[in-house]
């Protein structure tokens, strides 16, 4: 398929509704926490209510025999490895030795009732000896208090091309600037949760929100030491998740309790328990130094990136590599230096978030784009012109940039905007418009990726999807049944999905790194190819023909005057008893060999996307109003523009509060202080200024029918051209999100 | 008989580096394959053979490509 047919699809650029919203409108839909199965026993999570502190005691005798008490578990009573993670297992599943943050599961409680339940948590005796609390990446390098007898580094990366000395002392300009940002919660409607029972062949069934159903899977047989033959995960429906879902929260906990009592158990977090133990966004603290000639061209980056991952790593080290990936931007930098450092605190888990590590970076050399451009008098968007990857150019990292013109003409269009005559401030009320670009990898990078999927071909009628990338609200069950669809030439209506559900599908992968277009739209594609390359032999057959004389079209194969239908031949295959299931793996295409001391720098498929925004700061209260977005993207062939658009202002709103109100913090003794919506705020519709989103012409070859990936893309750049656009209007840099009031006035 | 083998993610660390090339008894196992490298790890892994998912106990043939690394995700 070329650009040449992009209008031709019958089912791809349009914006059906979701298929699942109906069904969600009207409240039919049960979530994974809505569901109390009948016998359950209510699970509780018993936590360290100290940040750091090493265990002495924790007895349960006395909570065993309290009323309705079915089990109460420590990390004595874990049958496999204590210890999870979506990289590293060293996230205890139950405390032992050392407590690292407030809310660290010290032990679970099955019991008839929550109130059961509760009772017995306060009959647990536990003797905890404080440790000094680490909340600071500085003093966490410091190494005066060691979080993991490892040392309080993490991870440490260097990365470099080229002689930055050199660059510098040619330079015409040379700027340093250090750049920060907070800890951001992830906020999703339904709080993590779920439940979990045995079936009576043994197999251990965890139905809760997730991001990465074979992952999960996975990592509750590390635990429990039983085959992942022996465990089912389900992850459909989850009510949000941007990442804070993608490594485990409820589902090792439910294993355990329901394995142990061999009773349904449910065990949903509380909106509370969400804020203090459920995940949350690296901090960063940047400090950059660019070397730019009279032109504004770049000529060198150096860059200290330090990540606060919290007591543990869980996607730490790729959160790390994105930073990394993601410092230079889309730019064309000769030499550079990146100096890389994830860092343990005592500040709850960091972990996965919405372009996890882009956002962080972007703030960092976005900001200093436009601090580069003012001090050289060049128009901000010029600048980058001059500085953009084009199509076919050595990337940073030694990559080839495949296809960045949607960039370019991204870029054009914010350069002809109206948006910049629209910043008429008055009186004390000032004005001003900002401009920042975003680029963000699509999938894992480096990273081996072989996502499979399978079809059914159903005779009443339908072709069964499956595949396992989650839909948690972004739409993903809609755009994989439109590229099906379309596939088939088939009405969507006529596909049925089965979304993540081990029992069904095979591995697709997580919903992550904006790669469920790619992965799961490519393997479901390749799925459908082997069902018609295998129906096709069969309607040969019967018509007498040979397999290259039948022609498909509709639903239908085709010889001379005669035609029978997918589900026809369905139908005489199930008859001969043969399998109407067909099953395809996708390899996902990569640079083989990553960025020496990352794990997946560079990626072969980018997105873009390039943010004005429209602001007012009112000059006596230090009050920032944005007034409206325009966000130009290149996201390849657009699937849904509906859902697809729905993505970009989700992604640009979540980026409005990261950059104005949220800022998740903790006590100087390490305890969180905004762990709900009345302390920790999130912009809502009424708080979402004016958008336009728009789509520049895009394809690419790698992507099922020329799609990349959408997901993250919006939030990236929203922090930079914010600070910029408060910059234009009144004169302050504000260099470290959010932009509080305080910060200007 | 030959057995190539890429690592993915940590293991290119953990074990040597991203390729290699093993000289493996007829009748060999992935898990012949994964002993070879030091790999002791047999739950938390991904075992793709010749483009599709395998497991530690299936047989090996002359030529056989295997890509072998954590479940770890990426962004």
């Amino acid at each position: 398929m070329t650009q040449e047919t992009y209008e031709l699809y019958r089912y791809l650029n349009r914006s059906i509704p979701r298929l699942d919203s109906e069904q969600k409108v009207r409240g039919e839909l049960k979530y994974l926490t809505d569901v109390y199965p009948e016998g359950m026993l209510h699970g509780y999570v018993l936590r360290s209510t100290v940040a750091h502190a090493r265990i002495l005691e924790i007895s349960t005798e006395e909570a065993e025999r309290a009323p309705g008490i079915r089990a109460v578990l420590t990390y004595k009573d874990i049958p496999g490895i204590n210890g999870y993670g979506a990289i590293v297992p060293e996230i205890p599943v139950l405390a032992y030795e050392r407590v690292r943050y407030y809310g660290e599961p010290l032990a679970l409680i099955a019991a008839d009732s929550m109130e059961q339940a509760k009772a017995a948590a306060e009959m647990i005796k536990v003797r905890l000896e404080p440790l000094p609390a680490v909340l600071d990446v500085d003093e966490a390098m410091a190494e005066k208090v060691k979080i993991h007898d490892k040392g309080n580094v993490a991870r440490h990366t260097v990365v470099k091309r080229g002689d930055v000395s050199k660059a510098e002392a040619q330079a015409h300009l040379v700027l340093e600037r250090t750049y920060r940002t907070p800890m951001q919660k992830h906020m999703f409607i339904e709080p993590e949760g779920g439940y979990a029972y045995v079936d009576g062949s043994g197999v251990v069934h965890v139905l809760a929100g997730g991001q990465s159903p074979y992952r999960d899977k996975l990592q509750i047989s590390r635990v429990l030491g039983i085959s992942p033959e022996m465990i089912r995960v389900k992850n459909y429906p989850t009510g949000g998740a941007f990442g804070g879902k993608d490594d485990a929260t409820v589902q090792i906990h439910l294993a355990l309790l329901a394995y142990r009592t061999r009773k349904p158990v449910r065990l949903a977090w509380t909106r509370e328990e969400s804020g203090i133990a459920g995940y949350h966004r690296t901090a960063s603290k940047i400090t950059i130094r660019t070397a730019v000639d009279r032109e504004g061209r770049l000529l060198s980056n150096s860059a200290k990136i330090v990540l606060d991952s919290g007591a543990y790593q869980s996607f730490g080290p790729t959160i790390l590599d994105v930073s990394i990936e993601t410092i230079n931007g889309p730019y064309r930098v000769p030499s550079y230096l990146i100096d890389a450092y994830l860092v343990y605190t005592n500040n709850g888990i960091a972990s996965a978030f919405r372009g996890f590590g882009a956002p962080e970076s972007n703030f960092a050399i976005e900001s200093m784009m436009n601090e580069l451009a003012a001090e050289l008098g060049i128009d901000p968007v010029e600048i980058r012109l001059r500085n953009i990857l084009r199509t076919g150019e050595e990337g940073p990292f030694g990559n080839v940039i495949r296809n960045s013109a949607g960039l370019e003409e991204a870029l054009n269009r914010a350069r002809s905007s109206g948006i910049w005559r629209r910043a008429n401030g008055s009186g004390w009320i000032k004005e001003g418009v900002g401009v920042a670009v975003a680029i963000k990898g699509v999938g894992f990078g480096t990273l081996p990726d072989y996502p499979s999927a399978a079809v059914e071909v159903i005779p009443e009628g339908k072709v069964r999807v499956m595949f396992t990338n989650p839909d948690y609200g972004q739409g993903v069950i809609t755009g994989i049944a439109q590229l099906a669809a379309e596939r088939l030439q088939i009405p969507v209506s006529e596909i049925e999905v089965i979304n993540a559900d081990t029992m069904h599908s095979p591995d697709t992968g997580s919903s992550s790194a904006s790669r469920t277009t790619l992965t799961a739209g490519s393997a479901v594609v390749q799925a459908i190819d082997e069902a018609l390359s295998k129906l096709r032999v069969e309607a040969a057959s019967s018509f007498g023909a040979s397999s290259s004389e039948v022609q498909y079209s509709g639903g239908r194969f085709m010889y001379r005057d005669r035609s029978v239908t997918i589900y026809e031949l369905a139908r005489r295959l199930r008859q001969k008893g043969r399998s109407l299931r067909f099953e395809a793996t996708f390899e996902v295409p990569r640079y083989p060999e990553p960025v020496e001391g990352t794990l997946e720098v560079p990626h072969m498929m980018y997105m873009y996307g390039v943010a004005l925004v429209r602001a007012g700061v009112d000059a006596l209260l230090g009050k920032v109003n944005v007034k409206e977005v325009e966000f130009y993207a290149d996201i390849g062939n657009v699937i849904n523009p509906s859902i697809a658009s729905g993505q970009v202002e989700g992604g640009v709103v979540q980026g409005l509060g990261y950059a104005t109100i949220e800022e998740y913090r903790y006590s100087d003794d390490g305890r969180p202080l905004n762990i709900n919506f009345t302390t920790y705020v999130v912009p809502t519709a009424r708080d979402s200024p004016e958008m336009y989103v728009e789509f520049v012409k895009s394809y690419d070859e790698l992507g099922p029918y020329g799609a990349k990936g959408v997901g993250e893309i919006g939030i990236i750049p929203v922090g930079a051209a914010l600070a910029e656009a408060v910059y234009r209007a009144t004169g302050k840099r504000i260099r470290d999100l959010p932009i509080t009031p305080w910060k200007l006035v | 008989m030959k057995v190539e083998v890429e690592l993915g993610g940590t293991y290119i660390y953990d074990y040597g580096g991203r390729l290699h090339s093993l000289d493996l008894p007829e009748g060999a196992t992935v898990e012949n394959a994964l002993d070879a490298l030091g790999i002791k790890e047999r739950i938390y892994i991904v075992i793709i053979r010749n483009g599709k998912a395998a497991k530690p106990e299936d047989e090996l043939h002359d030529g056989d490509r295997l890509v072998v690394f954590p479940p770890i995700g990426g962004g």
